[in-house]
């Protein structure tokens, strides 16, 4: 069909151009739009001001003086309308208009096709036609579109409007206007040929011209006109005068025999009209005419034949070339000869004449003088005799005159011209319609009513949309009062038929519109009525393409004379006018073309005083007022150049809010002016469409002579840009040749004058294109201008909208406001920033259109048509803004919310889209499909079944689609991105589920898993809502049975295990109630309902659930009660079947149809669905939707036995819930995850299934099932398997430490830990081993130590204990790590302690899980202490019990053993026993903070145990009692030491070596359990003899006697009794006395306390030494034989004798032997000096004083020693002369007696010399050894001198 | 306000620790399953929600036909959400939050009885 039609638009098109070659007559073409008037108009003129001079709006245009609105106009016969009423039926009507969608070409069509096809043909055409326009130059000026990706045709049908129709193109049209000065036209459209104003006089009526056919009863006035719709028959009229006459015509087809005459019979009328009786008048109508013949006939016959001829019409065919005359308001003056004489002589020869009213005039003459009529039709019938006129009534036909009694219209025109009205199904004569040739005219009467209603209206109204323009392409319509004329004379007229008629005549693309009535020609340009201000309603023709041409050509010369005042200045709509006499011809040339001329009598007929082309409204929708010719081919020349600079690649703009936004590649095209879109527009629509309307106008300009440029281009192009509306500016083309040195001078200084002129300071307007060598920076400056005129335009466009918008907006809470006009023009200015790509402000006007209307709707409170009942409204719309026409929802300004929201949202969409703002599209989408769906439901009840469903489905599934389709990876922000997905996730689930829903509803219940998902969504989703539940059609018995047996057939399917579950439901309520109670709800009452609640019977009819066998008779016999009834409730086989039907009814769409037809397409649609929810929200991060769904896929891979997919996701949704803890989801889902392992064979996962399993909550399965699970697993663990499987069962098997404090162990300690284990099993499950990790908490390095089972391990359910032995751990602190064990060959292992095992990493559960230490291993400690248990030395050489204090520090000495091991010098009497007690050291206690309260406890109740052990090798064990408590243990050693103590003299220090006396005894404490503790020590212990001696010669008496003090110090703590000492003298020593070395015995026993000193005197002498014996004894030994008492806890004891040498109560005596070592004396002095005191007052300095000494002998001069020495002694005096003067004699002898005793005095006089402390004299004797003076020496002596004595003569006394 | 209410504590990790029931209307058999598992799947709203705002009650994040979420976002990690049903969480979670025992060890299950009580006595006043 498609081709068929293209090919009839190409033959068309190729058929044009020779009628255009031929009529390309460079003439004058009156411009349009570039009239001069313009401005002026606007000013003074009425037309549109209402100030000043009252409107002609306000006065109803009729030309009586009736008032409007009320009174029926007597003379027009119909209610002039008030002036509200117009208005608003104006404003409506306009609306309309408006949004009216493109006529459809092809009705039957479907609309895709036809939107296809005229794209194809359109985009062709309009190629073709460039093409051909340029090579024959017959368009006279370019108009550039500018073009983007959309084809032409999808623009132009955006252009016909928002109103639903495909708005889908942005486009940018810029008008280049080419102006060529080498052929320049008149622009003015003006033609004001003026002729002087003459009285048009009547032709007399004995002229010539009315003379009356010779013969008896001639046939006068014969005239014919068409006689039936087509042109098959002719009716011919004519008067006989005498006699009534013979009504017959004879008529022959030219060509055939006479004989072959026809007769045709006729009738005859007479009438009368006041004093006038008509003749007989003759009416004859020829019928079954063959085309295109010549015919001739007779009347008269039986008188005075006559005989005429005329043609009939070719066949009717849309080619079919044809030509009319037009004549109007003729009359029979001498003009109305002159016009009929030149039509009849006119070259084109028309062929039938189309006459517009007003015949005769004899209304003119006296009471309507009726010869007139005879007069005028005895005139006219040298012309209608031989052509049919077509007869258009006028008001000078309507002879209305009461006052003479013609009260009835029309009388003689009715009597005298009929007309063929009944062909056309009119009921009257005055309005009727004939198809001639290709034309198809439209006869009306202005004087008639033509009211909504009225016979004419409906009559017009279906005649229109019978025409069909494919046969008839020119649609014509005759009128007599013209509805646009801008003459003085009858203004306004027909108005009332305009604002009734004229939206039709737009709508059916009505060619043209003759009319006459008005003396004077008139041609408008095509002009339609528009509102410059909607709301107020001034308005006023405007410009426009798509509505007619209005000619007015009521000049056929009457008696009224010329109508010659005209409105000044002229409208613009008016294209020419004059007032002269004239006809036009309108020739048909095929079906796109024809010519129109108009000619003045006075002209030539090769002068046409105006003329145009008619393009075809229809077929060739061109404008006809073609404007500016380039003849020079100006545009073909720089097209390509220019056309490749698109599209634009960067544009500033400015958005709404003012500010510069940078548009990239803005589309664009260039269009010529004359390009069809610019013309095919109604003219009030032109601002409301403004947006439409170029943006840009380029004016193309080429001249190459300066004379040329003043003369001709420069007035040209002013008058062209003085139009203000357009932003414009010029391109002077230069064509001169860059050689050509003169032209191309020539065209600068062109161009200079051209700058000069029209470039203002402002903006410059001009710039130079030189077609051979362009320069560089030309294309720039063309598109900153370009740009900037674009922008321009828009802002004042933006503004113009914005301001009507505001105005609009301010009256929003108005009653009489109007949500069509809002809509309208935000959506105009929406559209125009779509096309600037401003699509953050086209979507911002959206937006709040959206809000507007949402306001709007909810607060008017009407009940609203909602709209969606059509067919294919089930199929959401929403990404689809040309989906249906908003047209037909706008009636009565009520937009229908169901079309009109999708629309909105269809047109957010498509900018976000275009925005890239793919996110925001997903968001909106989704909550508007959410809010729609509410929508929907409001109105289910008026929707059809499961409309909501459906609709949700789709428009979900296109939201997808059209998301997907536009989403590129990686442009989106991550967290964007995430949301985005989301969003998709969500509407993939929310089709998902509204399509399980319909599913459902069909019985595909059962294919539906019953997981929570699915019963979480389905079951809180209410069933839909009809108002009828749809019930089984008649004709379905048979698919009743089959669904039943299908439900009969379905068992549910058994759960792995045995579960019995209930399965979760998918309803809401039992679908079978619901539907049956949503039928009975409506006859039947609440009858269901009381037999529901007694029988209970549709819980069991449910078919998933699981029927016990005995209720299905039940539910099968149920109906049965109700069989009589007419209301039986349906059964659920046949709720299944109707609701099918339903849906089928319902769903439009294919694809969903398919979906649901079979089970398998919905499994498939329903992966579908699932998987994209899935894989969306995977992708969005959010994991649980996500993995739920993945749950879903996997019931139904399960159901076909995928298992493998079914289990990865199975196991997907188990870890999710299980890691999370939901149990009860988990329940659902895990035996069937169990269930798959088992089929695949994965014994791993079974088993770890089954263990989760048991380790849900206990309330969720049965005691049975459990332990199903439990048998599962123990089978599973002992038979089957081949490897050991690991399984982690720590939700299951949970163990705990004991409460209470941690197992406290110390280092190196085994332990026994005791461990509480939980079993989850419901019955006893046999541990065949258990081992049990502990992790140290601090050491990382430390791996976890196994600790197994001692016992063997039947777990009871419950708690159990177990103990395990613990191997001594290194030091730390323990927490339970891992059970493991073994269950036949099933490794388990659990980690646990907690109830609830949660997530298997260690990561978890060490945080999870605080460290509750089940083990602390203490660090190492000292256990123990030994320590010696005394301080005090002990004696050497005795038997000594020495102390070994062992204290456990809070450790258990039980067992221990202590080995012994001795230094040098220190032996252990093993022979002796070991005593061993314990130890009561409270002071010891304190100071051993260690000790708690209850070791003092202990110590209160301290209990002294003593027992004796043996050592055996050294060693040592412990008793039992002693292994908590301190104890000493006594051993007996004995220090050895050979050496004899040594004493030390008063001369010599003490030197003691403590060492000496120190023995060490190694310890070695072996203790804990096993030993494993070992304490070793080495004790120093000190050891003293029991005295230290110090010897002292006390005094040495003249006798020679020595008295020897020795003083004993004693050296232990311990009192010692000496009871006996004697001194064993060495050589040279004697005892003096005869003591024999003793002192006196009394002194005997001496005590001696500790630490004190007791002192013996000997007395000896020197002995002489005699004998060698002698010698050896170099020392002298003193003996002291003492006694000792001391406690050996604190040191010294008296040593332990052996059993043998014990005596009993005997004194124990030890002997002490001490060294001493005496010395003779060796040297002795034999004289002293002494220094003599000085005198007491003191010395002096200058004084004198006397020194003396005094020198003595100390013993008697021994001869031998000293022979020499005499008496005399030699002295001198020593003295520090700087101190001392000696005054007498330094040196000298004194002589001495040499006996002993013998003293002398030696005095020196000296004199100290200086005072203070000074060193004395010395005395020596230098001739006597020094060692033989006893002297004290000099040294430290010293004296003090005072000063001299002061001179008595200053301190003279007074006299007083 | 529906009759109704189901609250659930989750712990971090996701874990519920705490369920409980609460409500005048008849139990649904199914509505244990039905509510744990849109709660379930309000969790991946409250945690995209959760870092967006710094309001600890977020109100209806979700809405499942006529069940509406409501979440009480806790400081701390004891208790990250407090997730109810239906119900002003924000009252009922705030004096929850004082019934814990300070001894409760985080991540556990609360099984107190007394505290049971107290938030189905709390439920009531609410409701």
């Amino acid at each position: 069909m498609q081709n068929t039609l293209l090919n009839q638009t190409k033959e068309s098109l190729q058929l044009s151009p020779k009628f255009e070659v031929s009529a390309c007559g460079v003439g004058e073409f009156s411009v349009g739009h570039n009239n001069s008037n313009n401005r002026t108009m606007k000013g003074n003129n009425g037309y549109l001001v209402t100030m000043g001079a009252p409107s002609p709006r306000s006065r109803p245009a009729c030309t009586c003086s009736n008032r409007p609105g009320s009174v029926r106009c007597a003379r027009h016969g119909y209610v002039v309308p008030s002036e509200r009423m117009k208005k608003r039926v104006a404003s409506k009507e306009i609306l309309r208009r408006a949004l009216t969608p493109p006529p459809p070409r092809r009705c039957e069509k479907r609309s895709e096709e036809i939107r296809f096809f005229m794209n194809d043909s359109d985009t062709t055409q309009l190629a073709t036609t460039y093409d051909k326009l340029t090579c024959v130059g017959f368009i006279s000026s370019i108009v550039v579109s500018m073009r983007n990706n959309t084809s032409l045709a999808r623009k132009e049908e955006r252009h016909i409007h928002m109103g639903g129709a495909n708005i889908t193109s942005s486009l940018l049209v810029f008008v280049f206007v080419v102006v060529n000065a080498a052929v320049f036209c008149n622009g003015g459209k003006t033609s004001s040929f003026t002729r002087k104003p003459e009285k048009t006089v009547e032709m007399p009526l004995d002229s010539d011209v009315f003379e009356a056919p010779a013969g008896y009863n001639a046939p006068q006035q014969v005239h014919i006109t068409q006689g039936d719709d087509e042109g098959k028959a002719v009716i011919v009229s004519w008067v006989t005068v005498n006699e009534p006459g013979k009504s017959e015509v004879h008529y022959w087809r030219e060509g055939s025999p006479r004989s072959k005459k026809k007769v045709a019979k006729g009738h005859r009328v007479t009438y009368r009209f006041f004093n006038y009786s008509s003749s007989f008048i003759h009416h004859c109508t020829l019928k079954d005419l063959e085309f295109d013949s010549k015919y001739y006939y007779e009347v008269g016959i039986g008188h005075t034949k006559r005989q005429f001829w005329f043609m009939t019409p070719p066949e009717i065919h849309p080619d079919v070339p044809y030509t009319f005359g037009l004549i109007g308001d003729l009359g029979q003056t001498y003009d109305s000869n002159k016009t009929l004489a030149h039509y009849e002589s006119n070259p084109k020869k028309g062929q039938a004449v189309l006459f517009v009213g007003d015949l005769s005039y004899a209304d003119d003459h006296p009471n309507h003088d009726n010869n007139r009529w005879d007069s005028w039709a005895r005139f006219v019938e040298r012309s209608v005799a031989y052509q049919p006129w077509i007869w258009t009534a006028g008001n000078h036909e309507i002879d209305f005159v009461p006052e003479i009694g013609e009260s009835v219209p029309h009388k003689p025109f009715t009597r005298r011209y009929p007309v063929p009205y009944k062909a056309s199904g009119s009921s009257a004569p005055f309005w009727y319609s004939i198809k001639r040739a290709s034309a198809h005219i439209i006869v009306l009467s202005s004087y008639s009513a033509c009211g909504k209603y009225t016979p004419q209206y409906i009559w017009l109204k279906a005649e229109l949309a019978k025409v069909d323009r494919t046969k008839t392409p020119w649609l014509i319509v005759l009128l007599h009062t013209p509805w646009y004329n801008t003459y003085d004379y009858h203004y306004l007229e027909g108005e009332t038929m305009r604002v009734v008629f004229e939206p039709w005549f737009v709508k059916y693309k009505v060619d043209v519109v003759f009319a006459g009535h008005v003396h004077a020609y008139e041609r408008s340009v095509s002009a339609k009525e528009r509102i410059s201000n909607i709301v107020k309603g001034h308005w006023g023709p405007v410009k426009d393409q798509s509505a007619p041409v209005y000619i007015t050509i009521g000049d056929g010369g009457n008696i009224e004379g010329l109508a010659n005042k005209m409105i000044e200045p002229q409208p613009e709509y008016s294209a020419f006018r004059e007032a002269s006499f004239g006809h036009a011809i309108f020739d048909i040339k095929n079906r796109t073309h024809a010519h129109y001329s108009w000619h003045r009598n006075e002209d030539q007929y090769s002068v046409e005083a105006d003329s145009m082309w008619f393009f075809n409204r229809y077929w060739h929708p061109i404008d006809d007022s073609t404007t500016i010719e380039d003849v020079s081919d100006l545009w073909p020349a720089v097209k390509p150049a220019f056309e490749a600079r698109l599209p634009f690649k960067q544009g500033s703009l400015n958005n709404k809010t003012r500010n510069p936004v940078l548009v990239e590649k803005l589309p664009a095209e260039f269009i010529l002016t004359t390009d069809s879109r610019l013309r095919s527009r109604f003219p009030q629509e032109q601002l409301l469409f403004w947006f439409r309307e170029p943006y840009a106008t380029i004016v193309l300009v080429t001249c190459e002579d300066l004379d040329e440029f003043k003369t001709i281009l420069k007035p040209r192009l002013k008058l062209i840009v003085q139009n203000d509306e357009r932003e414009w500016f010029i391109v002077f083309v230069s064509r001169a040749h860059p050689a050509n040195d003169k032209a191309s001078a020539m065209a600068k200084k062109v161009y200079a004058k051209l700058e000069v002129e029209f470039n203002t300071k402002k903006r410059e307007r001009c710039c130079k294109y030189d077609i051979h060598l362009p320069e560089s920076n030309f294309w720039e400056d063309l598109e900153s201008k370009i740009m900037e005129c674009i922008r321009n335009t828009l802002d004042k466009r933006v503004q113009f909208y914005e301001e009507e918008i505001r105005k609009l907006s301010e009256q929003r809470l108005m009653p009489v406001w109007n949500f069509c006009n809002f809509f309208i023009l935000k959506e105009s200015l929406a559209f125009m920033f779509e096309m600037a790509h401003l699509h953050d402000d086209a979507l911002r006007e959206y937006d709040e259109l959206e809000l507007c209307y949402i306001e709007t709707v909810n607060n008017t409170g009407k009940q609203r048509d909602f709209g969606g009942a059509d067919h294919g409204d089930d199929q959401a719309a929403l990404l689809n803004p040309g989906n249906k026409a908003l047209t037909q929802i706008v009636q009565d300004d009520s937009f229908r919310e169901f079309e009109f929201r999708q629309y909105l949202f269809a047109c957010q969409s498509k900018l976000l889209f275009k925005l890239n703002r793919l996110f925001e599209v997903a968001s909106r989408g989704y909550s508007f499909i959410i809010s729609f769906s509410k929508s929907l439901a409001l109105h289910e009840r008026i929707l059809p079944f499961c409309m909501r469903e459906t609709w949700v489905v789709t428009a979900c599934l296109a939201l997808i689609d059209a998301i997907l389709s536009n989403y590129n990876d990686g442009l989106m922000a991550p967290d964007i991105e995430k949301r985005f997905f989301h969003l998709l996730g969500d509407l993939y689930s929310l089709a998902r589920v509204k399509f399980m829903r319909l599913a459902y509803l069909i019985g595909y219940g059962t294919e539906i898993e019953r997981s929570p998902v699915n019963s979480a969504a389905l079951s809180l989703l209410s069933w839909p809502k009809p108002a009828v539940w749809p019930s089984v059609p008649a004709d379905a018995s048979a698919e009743v049975l089959e669904k039943e047996k299908v439900i009969l057939q379905t068992t549910s399917r058994t759960k792995p295990f045995g579960i019995q579950r209930k399965p979760l439901p998918l309803e809401p309520t039992v679908l079978l109630r619901e539907a049956n109670r949503r039928r009975a709800s409506l006859s039947a009452g609440n009858a269901f309902e009381t037999f529901d609640g007694r029988q209970g019977i549709t819980e069991g009819m449910s078919p998933s659930q699981k029927v016990p066998p005995s209720s299905i008779p039940r539910t099968n016999s149920s109906p049965g009660n109700f069989d009589g009834s007419i209301d039986r409730p349906m059964r659920l086989a046949e709720i299944f079947v109707a609701a099918e039907h339903a849906l089928k009814k319902t769903i439009s769409s294919q694809e969903l149809l398919k979906s649901l037809s079979s089970s398998e397409e919905f499994e498939q649609k329903y992966l579908e669905l699932t998987k994209g929810a899935a894989d969306n929200y995977h992708r969005s991060l959010w994991k649980r939707h996500g993995v739920v769904l993945d749950g879903e896929i996997a019931a139904v891979s399960f159901k076909h036995g995928h298992f493998d997919q079914a289990a990865k996701s199975y196991e997907k949704v188990c870890a999710l819930y299980s890691g999370e803890g939901w149990q009860d989801l988990l329940a659902e889902v895990l035996p069937n995850l169990a269930e798959c392992q088992k089929i695949l064979n994965d014994q791993a996962g079974y088993l770890l299934s089954c263990v989760r399993l048991l380790s849900l909550d206990e309330g969720l399965f049965l005691n049975e099932e459990r332990q199903a699970f439990q048998s599962e697993l123990v089978r599973l663990a002992h038979s089957e398997l081949k490897d050991p499987v690991p399984l982690d069962v720590s939700s299951l098997i949970t163990f705990s430490g004991n409460p209470g404090p941690p197992l406290e162990l110390c280092d190196r300690d085994p332990g026994t830990l005791s461990v509480t284990v939980w079993s989850g099993f419901p019955d006893d499950i046999t541990l065949d081993s258990i081992n049990l990790t502990l992790v140290p908490t601090s050491s990382v390095d430390e791996g976890a130590k196994a600790l197994q089972s001692s016992t063997p391990n039947v777990l009871h359910p419950g708690r159990n204990t177990i103990t395990l032995d613990l191997p001594p751990q290194k030091p730390g602190s323990y927490v339970l790590g891992v059970l493991t064990g073994q269950i036949g060959q099933l490794r388990f292992r659990s980690h646990s302690f907690s109830k609830i095992g949660p997530a298997d990493t260690d990561d978890f559960m060490s945080y999870e899980k605080p460290a509750k230490p089940i083990l602390k291993v203490l660090r190492p400690r000292a256990l123990v202490d030994l320590d010696a248990a005394v301080s005090s030395p002990l004696l050497t050489n005795e038997r000594q019990w020495i102390g070994i204090l062992v204290r456990p520090i809070n450790y258990s000495l039980k067992g221990a053993v202590l080995y012994i091991d001795t230094g040098p010098g220190l032996e252990i009497d093993d022979s002796h026993v070991i005593e061993m007690e314990t130890y009561a050291g409270v002071s010891e206690n304190d100071d051993n903070k260690v000790q708690k309260d209850g070791a003092q406890i202990d110590s209160l109740n301290y209990e002294k145990k003593v027992e004796r052990l043996t050592l055996h090798n050294g060693k040592i064990e412990f008793p039992n009692w002693a292994s908590d408590t301190p104890s000493i243990i006594w051993v007996l050693v004995r220090a050895m030491s050979d050496m004899l103590s040594r004493g030390s003299s008063s001369v010599t220090t003490r030197r003691e070596s403590i060492v000496d006396a120190m023995r060490t005894i190694a310890l070695n404490l072996e203790f804990g359990v096993y030993h494993n503790q070992i304490f070793e020590r080495t004790l120093a212990v000190h050891f003293t003899y029991p005295f230290y001696v110090t010897t002292r010669v006390t005094d040495k008496c003249n006798d020679g006697t020595l008295l020897l003090q020795v003083i004993l110090h004693s050296e232990v703590k311990a009192t010692l009794t000496i009871y006996d000492a004697w001194l064993d003298l060495q050589h040279g020593f004697i005892h003096n006395g005869q003591t024999e070395g003793r002192p006196s015995s009394s002194l005997f026993p001496l005590v001696i306390s500790p630490t004190s000193k007791a002192g013996i005197l000997f007395s000896i002498c020197l002995g002489k030494t005699n004998g060698e014996e002698d010698r050896k004894q170099q020392e002298s030994i003193l003996n002291i034989k003492y006694g000792i008492s001391g406690d050996r806890t604190i040191g010294a004891h008296p040593p332990v004798m052996d059993e043998s040498t014990k005596v009993d109560g005997a004194r124990q005596e030890l002997i002490f032997k001490n060294a001493i070592t005496l010395q003779r004396p060796v040297l002795d002095p034999c004289l002293a000096v002494g220094f003599l005191p000085l005198p007491s007052d003191g010395l002096r300095v200058g004084q004198l004083v006397k020194m003396q000494w005094r020198v003595e002998r100390l013993k008697d001069l021994d001869e031998k020693e000293v022979p020499e020495q005499n008496d005399e002694v030699l002295y001198e005096v020593k003295a520090n002369s700087g101190n001392w003067m000696i005054a007498g004699r330094k040196r000298g002898h004194v002589s001495l007696s040499p006996k002993q005793g013998a003293r002398i005095i030696i005095s020196v006089l000296c004199m100290p010399l200086v005072a203070g402390y000074v060193r004395p004299p010395h005395l020596g004797l230098p001739d006597v050894d020094e060692a033989n003076v006893s002297c004290k020496p000099a040294g430290p002596h010293l004296v003090c001198v005072l000063p001299p004595a002061l001179s008595s003569s200053f301190c003279i006394p007074v006299n007083s | 306000m529906a009759t109704t209410a189901c609250f659930i504590i989750v712990s971090r990790n996701d874990i519920p620790i705490y369920e409980a029931e609460v409500g005048v209307a008849a139990k649904r058999e199914d509505a244990a399953q039905l509510h744990q598992f849109i709660l379930h799947a309000a969790l991946d709203i409250v945690q995209d929600l959760a870092w967006t705002t710094s309001a600890m009650y977020l109100k209806s994040v979700d809405r499942f036909n006529d069940l509406v979420v409501s979440v009480y976002v806790t400081a701390v990690d004891a208790l990250p959400f407090n997730i109810g049903l239906d119900v002003d969480v924000a009252v009922v979670s705030k004096e929850e939050w004082t019934l814990l025992n300070p001894l409760y060890l985080p991540g556990s299950r609360i099984t107190s009885s007394h505290f049971d009580t107290k938030v189905r006595a709390l439920a009531r006043k609410y409701l």
